[in-house]
């Protein structure tokens, strides 16, 4: 899609950078979606970020329905067992070869 | 097997795979926050082994044939072992309403308790849980709620 000096950011990077964007202009506006936390969602946000660094893009798919899951489950479970399901599930995707 | 039905197969595969991680990962998620962390935070706990040991006896207690035989309902157990004279006493007792919904017969030797709920005034109160939520829980008008954080 674009490169930014020597990085390539693809359709799902850029989208994943404005709701970044949008999550912090949130947070300071004092603005939330309902049912859902937006410090928790940038959290999230930020650490499939992260975690984007370390993988190919070829496993976005796995990334993506991890993070998308996690942001569903923040719904109804505290954020402390999402961050530990979370990295949890990297470990297992690792396991059963899938990223 | 043409090529586009081992696309299939392949695609299944991987997104099985997907699955069955998130859903493993879900649950050892649950158990390290039910028993190795405190309260939702990265605290651990103090009595982890015991904690954990607990658990395992309780669980295996299930396979015990005497813990199998007390699953059974109380009142159908306690009604098969009364015999049948005491019923027509108990039947023929007065009843006497010791709180609103609750009444005991009491004859010789032997007493039973009624708990009619329907008849029971309930109140509302908040109850703090040990998870750190707070829900509101129905208590019989006029008793206290048990203490917090016990259950």
């Amino acid at each position: 899609m674009f490169y930014l000096g020597r990085f390539y950011f693809s359709k799902k990077e850029l989208f994943l950078l404005i709701a970044g964007i949008a999550l912090i202009v949130m947070l300071k506006s004092g603005y939330s979606l309902p049912y859902f936390k937006t410090d928790y969602l940038l959290a999230l946000t930020l650490l499939t970020f992260i975690v984007k660094g370390f993988i190919p893009t070829t496993h976005d798919s796995p990334l993506l329905i991890t993070f998308l899951t996690s942001l569903a489950l923040t719904i109804y479970f505290p954020f402390f067992q999402i961050i530990i399901f979370y990295f949890l599930s990297f470990l297992f995707l690792k396991m059963f070869r899938v990223i | 097997m043409s090529i586009k039905k081992h696309h299939r197969i392949l695609k299944i595969k991987f997104f099985g795979r997907i699955i069955l991680a998130l859903v493993l990962s879900f649950f050892v998620s649950k158990f390290l926050t039910d028993n190795i962390f405190l309260n939702y935070s990265p605290t651990i706990r103090q009595d982890v082994a015991k904690n954990i040991w607990n658990k395992t006896n309780y669980l295996a207690g299930f396979f015990n044939p005497d813990k199998l035989l007390s699953l059974i309902p109380f009142q159908k157990k306690f009604s098969s072992q009364i015999p049948n004279e005491v019923k027509n006493e108990l039947t023929s007792a007065p009843k006497s309403e010791i709180q609103k919904g609750i009444y005991v017969k009491e004859t010789n030797n032997i007493k039973q308790t009624e708990i009619h709920y329907n008849e029971i005034e309930w109140e509302e109160v908040n109850y703090l849980r040990k998870s750190g939520t707070t829900e509101t829980i129905r208590i019989p008008k006029g008793t206290n709620p048990p203490p917090p954080q016990l259950f």
